[in-house]
């Protein structure tokens, strides 16, 4: 398994009873999360479980109301500039300055994080041509559509090399050609040691791609591990066919199985 | 069918806008509504004078404010007229809602018809709001009854009608012969364009001669221009005439003048329902194409890497970054017409004044720094308080980069500032110049306008940054927004602390420069000069720092 390929240790990501209160929900709730350097972690749960707000926790974008949340041994929400130099972002709904080009754009972040200027000169040429939007960096971003856009984003968060990427729903919009070479990019990076925590309801990527899954629902991590960990978790609560996949795990965990009922209905 | 469905879906968008207000959203915006009321209340007594004093000038009277009401009408209308101007391009084609309403089976004609609405609601409420306290001024005046009341209401309908349907149709006109984005870019200069002229124009027929019979050459000159000819074709003169007969008790003449504005905007309806109906659909189609246009040329990047050389790159990007999206953003830079204008009219309105004694044209230009005060706040307000809420929903970038927010707040107070020093300086030094003020006021001026500039500067951005308005159609949703009303009212409190603060050492000085006192009283004036210096450190600080906490617990 992809797991014992990496090494444990100090975790990159870590979480200690990290709680998010919106009013009287809870989105997240005591969360616990331990994630070495090197692996790509996914997150999946049902809609609003808290997957998104997790991740807005981790990169700064939300505060915690309790417990706390440390990126590459830094405690975000202590040092939030040091911590934010190694992490690169890719939200759901990723909006992009329209009145600039891409180019514009990708200078304007490595700017930001104040890459070297040799490598900025070396560096945005060689991801442009990556991601195959080479002849879109002199048009504005308010011309691109919502792909290129996506390729524009994921461009920007490779440009300064980040320690640890999180991604929200990394393939939505992208072609298969481009959904490719990401999750390439994501196993190279992943064999850098560069940590990769990903939220997605894509569960064949997760399958696929990711050496631990972590599963949510209602702010509260139910299951953690392992493909074959929780495979053999779900097994424990009940019956589980053989030959069941992420998704039939993930519906067993989740209670999602009463869908079937409703979807005879469309028999 | 369609129609009302679409109704009730808007009215259900304000209902529940009330149902899940926070309580500390409700408390907020009862308080903007005390403080509303309060300034309505303040306009509507200065209107209530100025007519009762009108009403009671001899022979002329019921003229002059018959003059003064056909004048506010057509004020209004063309008030009326670029709003909707403005507002129909956002609303008709560029709605977040439109690509949703689009793909349901409603037909075209609801979906205009309802966004015809929108158009007509968005760009009245504030115009009817701020024309209020005129229209009840003038009916106190008269001691009219309820009945006149309901009679303006019911004429301000069709008015109000008419004047979004001359909006739409424009906007419709010019979206089937220039289809694309950058078209709205063409007809946003042209509007605001036309809207500077027209507040040149209103300007320069210097109302205030109507309440200043004497400074008219002759008396046959101020009865030819109050009889001369009012534009008989426009909707302002009708309603004009609708209310006069309406004031006194004529209730035919009112009905005559109320049918015409009545069919007038029952035709514009049906003229651009009949023009949606053959472009609307295709017209949005095309609105949605890009131009894909080339940006080759880096120009400002070089220009401002030169000028900014000393800041850091991260803050020089960031400058980079906004003068790029202001200059490229039409509905942005274009206020600029409206910036000129406005200093235009002032700096006339300075030389016109007919400042005979060295006292009244001391007196003048010490009051003139309060008013360049003013007039700093209302430029604050269009392009210092929304510097934060432009950022819009790109926000993340700057929230998840290793940008300090601390920097990033910065980056804009120095951005607005120095425009608004150089600007702040020229209309202190030109109108001193006008008013041939001595070397003491020209440097008090300067020196109080340019400590004035950082206080305005430092509190529009904070206040901007504590009332985040990210997710907005247009920028005027964020200038009208609680925030940019409650940093107008601390912006003029904190304008009028600083004339009450140099009053004293002023009068002392025209005191010492006449020969009434022979010496200063230093440690009052000590105690004023340390007075200034805490109230502007506190107002350049204390902003920028609670702007500061407010976006680091900033949460969607």
């Amino acid at each position: 398994m992809l797991l014992q390929e990496c090494p444990t240790g100090s975790g990159m990501i870590k979480t200690i009873e990290l709680t998010k209160r919106f009013g009287h929900l809870n989105a997240v709730d005591k969360l616990n999360l331990d994630i070495p350097p090197g692996e790509i972690f996914g997150l999946l749960g049902p809609n609003g479980a808290g997957k998104t707000t997790t991740i807005r926790i981790l990169t700064g974008l939300l505060k915690p109301t309790s417990g706390q949340a440390l990126v590459g041994g830094y405690d975000i929400q202590k040092e939030p500039e040091i911590t934010k130099k190694i992490i690169g972002l890719v939200p759901d709904r990723p909006f992009l300055y329209q009145k600039l080009t891409g180019g514009e754009f990708l200078n304007f972040v490595a700017e930001l994080y104040e890459l070297p200027l040799e490598v900025k000169k070396r560096r945005i040429p060689e991801i442009l041509s990556l991601f195959e939007i080479n002849e879109w960096k002199d048009v504005l971003i308010e011309d691109y559509s919502h792909g290129i856009q996506r390729k524009l984003v994921m461009a920007s968060v490779l440009l300064h090399n980040p320690k640890v990427i999180f991604l929200d729903e990394p393939l939505v919009g992208l072609d298969p050609k481009a959904g490719r070479l990401v999750k390439r990019i994501f196993q190279e990076l992943s064999q850098k040691k560069v940590t990769i925590f990903m939220c997605t309801h894509t569960l064949e990527i997760a399958e696929k791609l990711c050496h631990r899954i972590g599963i949510i629902q209602e702010g509260k991590l139910v299951a953690l591990g392992t493909n074959e960990e929780l495979r053999r978790k779900a097994e424990r609560g009940g019956e589980m066919a053989e030959g069941a996949d992420l998704e039939d795990i993930f519906l067993k965990l989740t209670g999602g199985t009463e869908y079937e009922e409703l979807l005879k209905y469309l028999e | 069918m369609g129609m009302a469905l679409l109704y009730q879906m808007k009215f259900w968008e304000v209902r529940n806008r009330f149902r899940f207000m926070e309580t500390r959203a409700k408390i907020k915006n009862i308080f903007l509504l005390v403080i509303g009321f309060l300034f309505l209340w303040a306009i509507y007594s200065g209107f209530y004078r100025v007519l009762t004093y009108l009403r009671e000038v001899p022979l002329l009277g019921p003229i002059l404010v018959v003059k003064l009401l056909s004048m506010v009408f057509l004020t209004f209308l063309a008030m009326l007229i670029f709003s909707n101007v403005i507002t129909s391009f956002s609303t008709v084609y560029f709605s977040f809602d439109l690509p949703f309403l689009l793909s349901t089976p409603l037909p075209f004609r609801s979906i205009f018809g309802i966004k015809f609405l929108e158009t007509s609601i968005y760009s009245s409420w504030m115009v009817v709001l701020a024309f209020s306290p005129f229209l009840l001024a003038y009916g106190k005046t008269y001691s009219l009854k309820f009945l006149f009341y309901l009679q303006v209401i019911f004429v301000l309908i069709p008015f109000l009608v008419a004047a979004a349907g001359v909006g739409v149709i424009f906007s419709l006109i010019l979206m089937h012969f220039f289809p694309t984005r950058k078209t709205r870019d063409i007809l946003l200069i042209l509007a605001v364009f036309s809207g500077g002229g027209l507040y040149l124009l209103f300007r320069f027929l210097r109302p205030e001669r109507l309440v200043k019979p004497e400074a008219m050459g002759s008396v046959l000159n101020y009865l030819a221009m109050i009889r001369a000819p009012t534009l008989k074709f426009l909707p302002s003169f009708w309603i004009t005439q609708a209310v006069a007969f309406a004031t006194y008790g004529d209730f035919l003449g009112y009905i005559q003048f109320f049918s015409i504005i009545f069919l007038v905007a029952i035709a514009l309806v049906l003229i651009s329902l009949l023009l949606a109906s053959r472009t609307y659909y295709s017209n949005w189609a095309a609105a949605q194409e890009g131009t894909s246009q080339s940006l080759r040329k880096d120009r400002i990047g070089k220009v401002i890497g030169f000028i900014f050389k000393g800041f850091s790159r991260q803050v020089r990007a960031l400058i980079e970054k906004d003068t790029k999206l202001f200059f490229r953003d039409t509905s942005q830079w274009s206020q600029l017409f409206l910036l000129g204008a406005l200093v235009i009219v002032y700096l006339f309105n300075v030389y016109k004044l007919p400042l005979d004694t060295v006292y009244l044209k001391s007196l003048i230009s010490f009051l003139n720094i309060g008013l360049t005060g003013f007039v700093l706040a209302a430029l604050a307000l269009r392009f210092v308080y929304p510097a934060v809420s432009l950022e819009g929903s790109s926000f993340w970038i700057i929230q998840s980069s290793p940008l300090s927010l601390r920097k990033f707040l910065k980056e804009k107070f120095w951005i607005s500032f120095f425009p608004l020093m150089i600007l702040g300086g020229f209309l202190v030094l030109v109108s001193n110049l006008f008013l041939k003020a001595d070397i003491f006021f020209t440097l008090l001026s300067l020196g109080s306008v340019e400590v004035m500039v950082a206080g305005l500067t430092s509190l529009a951005l904070g206040m901007g940054a504590i009332y985040p308005k990210f997710y907005v159609e247009n920028i005027s949703q964020i200038e009208s927004s609680l925030g940019g009303v409650l940093f107008m009212i601390y912006a003029l409190f904190y304008v009028g602390i600083i004339i009450a603060l140099e009053a004293l050492p002023v009068r002392s000085y025209f005191q010492y420069t006449f020969g009434l006192k022979e010496s200063f009283y230093w440690p009052a004036i000590a105690i004023i000069i340390a007075a200034f210096i805490i109230v502007n450190l506190i107002v350049i600080w204390l902003p920028f720092h609670l702007g500061k906490k407010a976006l680091l617990n900033y949460e969607e």
